[in-house]
């Protein structure tokens, strides 16, 4: 090179290095080369922008920017608040442009956290109920009060040795692991997760495939994408991957979806197939067939990471175990599964999915599938949707490669926190009871007909973020429940907001939204792991102003707390000397015998458990911790490789042993690793010595955390824990096949969401409110013209248990035969003075016996509050609350609730109103006990004396001891 | 750092500072020892009215922004497993990605992928490039305020550097298929529509040329896009303009056979179709003048 350019070269070069070491943005503002658009971050101190409101005057706004993350759905997007320097308020929320997953991009949910925030409506203040629960009457309290009474509670009830009567129900997951840690160092096994209304069904797929339980398929690299599922995509959960499926598309990649309704990611499919609900597993089968049969797919790999051995072993002891004969025994396998026979399942042409076949079968590795709700969560054996998707990732190989699916603890980081708390030495029988041995999560949602048949009771309830008499199924189940005091002693409900169940709470304490907290998590967005870092904004910008903050509630509204330093106090009260061996996992170690600061915790991760973070944030000039406060986000690696294919450090390769089909054990105790990320336990061998890896040729891989180390075809685990029937993945028929209804009846399918709400806490987004704030009964053209529908009819949908009254929207964008009504709606409050009221309509609750109503009495209207806004409310139909009349539906192995509902659609009666509601909770109750004849208990089934094999994950995992089955079963 | 390292920021750099004027560009100017920093005027005078920094305008018979050229750039992108950003052919984002590749390749360990990139970066650098970005530099570099004159002889300089790595003897494809003016006798409407095509034409007409003519034909100026008022001129005095195009022609040939030692065959390509234009000038000039229009 000339040696003019050399000399400029190096200058520019020099420059830029310069730049970046102080932490700067080389390249901002309108680039082409970088992000666009984005204040850059030397600025983020002092950003100033025009006051749009003195417009036409130029008057500037000083702002720090100070990064959170997004509390809306899980995804965990980074968000950036504009606090206002003179003030001090947070002005607006947009992306963080730093952020590696979400990339600055968000969906409306995320800059709508300024809505939550600035809610006329929310709660501020501890409250605490007086008269009768249900009742209304609340009474402003202390922290104090609510937490010396609340501690001494759950102190009596541990010292009594009633730690199952001590329960925790998670809604939205706040700081991964962080609530398991402080029940575990209780010794409570209250952890109680949402799971099994939400994901359990496709999670219990992959774990019995891979031994871990979340899809994070490469979308932005894939070649072919299919996805059953819709609402991930479709940017209700999850944006980042619905950028990456738009990336992929863009790069001509093939996207197929499978989904009844016409969603939005249908719209954008290549391939949209209206499946007939719980006929994706058929159709899934069909295409590997077709693969199978055509010799379409990659046998290297399955003939390397198939435990295919172990099928031909117990299944086959007729063939010789040799790879040839498990390709003769596969080929035989599927070979009912015929494009005609699944069409005939789906009702859909069978060209159309020969069609979709092929283009699978051209993706190579670079095939990309996803299911988490949808299918999986609806289907009497929906988890068999997710397991026979996996199955086309495992017959192409494409697992673990560019553009293909990962497992998602792969693609996660979940950092080892300051003090290792131990699992709880108890068995909580309401959570896991003994029916559900393979269950993938809590029964939480069985919870009320449990307790009914006396089979616990519940000193303390908490629920955090969320709403069980809404959410779950079965709503007045759960009031009878709640409002039973002989049931349920005391119940605390941690929310940041109004909701159905916090009607009937005890104490109602406001817990922050996604700026006015702290947690830290990781979500699987992409190949690569990223540790994200949400707080307080404002306690951050005091903070860089130079003021100490010790406690949230100094900066948040009202007082308004956050979890972490709640349940830090809360430990504090319960053993305030220490002598329960409680609080020593909530001190300092810097300061021993004092409390543990959020400071201090998150300093110490981040020190300690963060791999790179210290080093790059000390490159400029940063503490971790600060640099967390700075940024918001920090990538820990970019693109995981196959760490199925790694090979075990030298170290680890001692005292081996050698189990069936290659599964090595070592008698090395395991490394501590930094990354705590959830992934299943296999079982060590018979002296003791821990799964260490697998056998492949001749070298030792790490390969997957199942029994054999292995991708599982073939599940031992469901054969020999009774349900030898599904040891491979196959095609379970749904309750709601179209051989189990009647000639009237239809299917409703209830669980798909909209992008622009979350559950019900986005009720208090007055911007998302407008967009969205009802949900008609979608009805198809050849159901609804015989039926005398027409769209904005009062129409009856009738259940098991009841029905609701609904508002008819005739479409063709739905499958003949379906209904489809969506999530999110029909909020309501019996005393129009309390509660949230952009989105909440004031019912009148009645029981008579086991029948109960709710009638509308007061709709939804403009009103006069802090907020102007309120005054332009122009909408007043907020939907109906159909999730009251669907009863439970326990699938009997993986527990995942059945969402999927067998329905008569009918015009409504002249009596009817709209969001009217009729539920038999005798009925409901019933419906149960139908369901529990499904299950097979563990007492019957276990091959090893044990409750539930150990090797599943569990949130919290009780010793080896605790899982022994007890004497009797338990009952009374 | 490797020089080459180096150079591929270089381009990055000269990629930023054709975009609006911009704090964080002053840095960089400096380093590059460029005069003092443009207005926002002096940008959207340069950059928006008179030589759009789109390789699709010099590269495309329309000599219009996308088409055939725009596509074949988003193709580019495509083809390298990579989203094509909105405006794929800008040169911000051509010189951005031509660091990128430059970039990986060094990175990269393995020599067979290494070899990969090394070819996808010369095709990017002699295909959308060095095939347009020399004249347009030139044509920069005279016409614009002394900052921007002086990114544009850096801009060329370093490209012309870059372009020793490459074989060209043979032009770049997107110029080898690239159709010529139509006929003036017979398409005399496309013919003026092709001479504001650079491809076509063989030179860069910009609106300062076009008042310029106006100013040393001594014809009224109407003021318009280039088409109207090139076509004003025409209509007032036709042999007079067409002789004056063809003297610009001939300015486009003597720089374009400056280039020849560097550029080869693409310096060639672009002479050729100036000589070309020229030519066919020249005779419509002369029918012109046997025929003049009342």
């Amino acid at each position: 090179m000339n040696k003019n350019f050399k000399e400029l070269a190096q200058r520019v070069s020099a420059l830029r290095e310069d730049t970046l070491s102080r932490g700067e943005t080389f390249y901002p503002g309108p680039s082409r080369i970088n992000l666009a658009s984005f204040p850059p971050i030397e600025r983020w101190d002092d950003w100033v922008e025009l006051d749009s409101r003195q417009w036409p005057k130029r008057v500037e706004s000083h702002y720090m920017l100070v990064p959170t993350t997004c509390f809306n759905c899980e995804s965990a997007c980074g968000l950036l608040a504009y606090v206002n320097k003179e003030t001090l308020q947070v002005k607006k929320f947009e992306g963080n442009p730093e952020h590696p997953g979400s990339r600055g991009r968000n969906c409306a949910k995320g800059p709508a956290t300024i809505n939550q925030i600035t809610d006329p409506d929310r709660i501020l203040y501890p409250l605490k109920r007086v008269g009768k629960r249900g009742e209304g009457k609340w009474v402003r309290t202390t922290w104090d009060e609510a937490l010396d009474n609340i501690a001494a509670t759950i102190r009596r009830t541990i010292e009594e040795k009633r730690q199952d009567e001590i329960i925790c129900h998670i809604g939205r997951p706040g700081e991964d692991g962080f609530t398991e840690r402080v029940l575990g160092s209780w010794g409570v096994d209250g952890h109680n997760s949402h799971t099994n209304v939400c994901s359990s069904g496709g999670r219990t797929g992959y774990q019995f495939w891979t031994g871990i339980d979340r899809p994070s398929p490469d979308y932005a690299n894939a070649k072919v994408i299919l996805n059953i599922s819709s609402h991930l995509e479709t940017g209700h959960y999850f944006n980042p991957h619905a950028q990456r499926i738009m990336d992929a598309k863009q790069n001509g990649a093939k996207l197929i979806v499978l989904d009844t309704r016409l969603s939005n990611t249908a719209t954008h499919a290549d391939y949209w197939l209206s499946t007939y609900p719980g006929s994706e597993a058929a159709v899934m089968l069909s295409i590997a067939n077709y693969l199978i049969q055509n010799d379409l797919y990659n046998k290297e790999y399955v003939q390397r990471w198939w435990n295919w051995q172990e099928y031909l072993e117990a299944e086959r002891p007729d063939l010789e175990n040799t790879f040839e004969n498990f390709e003769k025994a596969l080929k035989e396998l599927y070979v009912e599964y015929s494009f005609e026979y699944a069409a005939k399942e789906a009702g859909i042409e069978a060209s159309v999915i020969a069609e979709v076949a092929e283009v699978v079968s051209s993706a190579g590795t670079r095939l990309s599938t996803h299911n988490w709700r949808s299918a999986a969560a609806s289907n009497l054996g929906g988890w068999q949707v997710s397991r026979t998707l996996f199955l086309l990732n495992a017959l192409m190989g494409a697992v673990a490669t560019e553009g293909g699916f990962y497992p998602n603890a792969w693609n996660k980081f979940v950092p080892r926190p300051i003090h290792a708390t131990p699992h709880p030495h108890v068995w909580n029988n309401i959570s896991w009871p003994i029916e559900f041995p393979l269950a993938q999560n809590e029964l939480s949602f069985l919870m009320p007909h449990l307790m009914k048949e006396n089979r616990g009771h519940l000193e303390v309830y908490f629920n955090r973020v969320y709403n069980p008499v809404w959410t779950n199924p079965d709503g007045f189940s759960w009031i009878e429940m709640l409002t039973d005091e002989t049931k349920v002693g005391t119940y605390v409900c941690l929310t940041p907001t109004w909701n159905e169940s916090a009607f009937f709470a005890d104490y109602v304490l406001p817990m922050g939204h996604a700026s006015e907290r702290h947690d830290t998590f990781s979500y699987e967005q992409y190949n690569g792991q990223w540790l994200g870092f949400r707080q307080p904004v404002l306690r951050a910008a005091r903070e860089k102003l130079g003021e100490k903050i010790t406690d949230t509630r100094q900066v948040n509204p009202g007082e308004v707390w956050e979890e972490n330093e709640f349940w830090i106090d809360l430990s504090w009260r319960i053993d305030p000397d220490g002598s329960m061996g409680i609080r020593q996992y909530h001190e300092s170690k810097k300061n021993p015998g004092t409390k543990l600061s959020i400071d201090e915790y998150y300093s110490w991760m981040f020190e300690n458990s963060v791999p790179g973070l210290p080093e790059h944030a000390a490159s400029q000039g940063l503490t971790p911790f600060e640099y967390m406060r700075k940024y918001g986000v920090f990538q820990i690696q970019a693109g995981m490789g196959q760490p199925n294919e790694n090979g075990v450090h030298e170290s680890e390769l001692k005292d081996l042993s050698e189990g069936p089909f290659g599964r090595i054990y070592s008698g090395t105790p395991a490394p501590l690793s930094p990354n705590i990320a959830p992934v299943a336990t296999p079982d060590p061998d018979p002296q003791g010595r821990r799964a260490l890896g697998v056998k492949i040729g001749d070298s030792i891989k790490r390969g997957f955390p199942t029994p054999s180390g292995r991708l599982e075809f073939y599940s031992s685990t469901l054969a020999n824990w009774g349900w030898k029937e599904y040891a491979i993945p196959t095609y379970i028929k749904s309750h709601v096949h179209k051989q189990e209804l009647e000639q009237d009846q239809m299917v409703l399918l209830s669980t798909f969401r909209l992008p622009t709400q979350i559950h019900t806490r986005s009720a208090n987004s007055k911007w998302l409110d407008e967009i969205s704030h009802t949900n008609p009964v979608m009805i198809h053209p050849q159901d609804a013209n015989p039926r005398g529908i027409s769209s904005g009819d009062l129409v009856r949908v009738e259940t098991e248990i009841g029905y609701y009254v609904g508002k008819a929207l005739v479409t063709e964008g739905i499958h003949p035969g379906v209904a489809a009504c969506s999530h999110h709606f029909g909020r309501w409050k019996t005393n129009q003075d309390e509660g949230q009221n952009q989105m909440m309509r004031t019912v009148g609750l009645d029981k008579q016996g086991d029948a109960w109503s709710l009638k509308p009495l007061h709709d939804v209207h403009a009103y006069n509050s802090s907020d102007p806004d309120t005054l332009r409310i122009w909408w007043n139909d907020v939907g109906v609350h159909q999730n009251l009349t669907f009863p439970v539906h326990p699938d009997p192995i993986s527990g995942m609730h059945c969402w999927h509902q067998a329905v008569r659609v009918r015009k409504a009666d002249p009596g009817d109103k709209f969001s009217d509601i009729y539920v038999d909770t005798k009925k409901a109750h019933e419906v149960y006990q139908k369901w529990m004849e499904k299950t097979r208990s563990a007492t019957k089934v276990s091959p090893d004396g044990n409750r539930r094999p150990y090797w599943l994950q569990r949130p919290l995992k009780p010793p080896r001891e605790i899982y022994a089955l007890p004497k009797a079963e338990p009952v009374g | 750092m490797s020089i080459q390292k180096d150079s591929f920021e270089l381009f990055r750099v000269l990629g930023a500072l054709c975009e609006p004027p911009h704090p964080s560009h002053v840095p960089m100017a400096s380093v590059l020892g460029l005069p003092k920093e443009p207005s926002e005027a002096d940008f959207t005078e340069l950059f928006l009215f008179q030589l759009y920094p789109y390789a699709s305008i010099y590269l495309g018979p329309e000599g219009m922004l996308g088409g055939e050229a725009g596509d074949k750039i988003a193709g580019f992108w495509r083809a390298l497993n990579l989203t094509p950003p909105t405006e794929s052919d800008h040169l911000t984002v051509l010189l951005g990605l031509y660091a990128s590749i430059g970039d990986l390749e060094l990175a990269e360990k393995d020599e067979a992928v290494k070899l990969m990139r090394r070819q996808a970066r010369h095709v990017l650098l002699k295909e959308y490039l060095l095939s347009w970005v020399p004249a347009y530099a030139q044509k920069v570099s005279e016409l614009a305020p002394p900052y921007y004159a002086e990114w544009a002889r850096i801009l060329k300089g370093a490209l012309l550097e870059e372009a020793k790595e490459l074989d060209l003897s043979q032009p770049p494809d997107i110029l080898a298929q690239a159709p010529g003016l139509p006929s003036a006798t017979e398409q005399p409407k496309a013919f003026v529509d092709g001479l504001l095509s650079p491809l076509r034409s063989g030179m860069i007409i910009c609106r300062a040329d076009l008042y310029r003519a106006g100013k040393d034909l001594e014809v009224g100026l109407r003021i318009g896009e280039r088409r109207f008022i090139l076509q004003a001129l025409l209509n007032q005095d036709l042999a007079l303009a067409l002789r004056w195009l063809a003297n610009e022609a001939d300015t486009w040939i003597k720089r374009q056979q400056d280039l020849v030692e560097d550029l080869g065959s693409i310096a060639t390509f672009w002479a050729n179709r100036a000589t070309l234009a020229k030519e066919s000038l020249t005779k419509y000039a002369e029918i012109a003048e046997q025929s003049p229009i009342d």
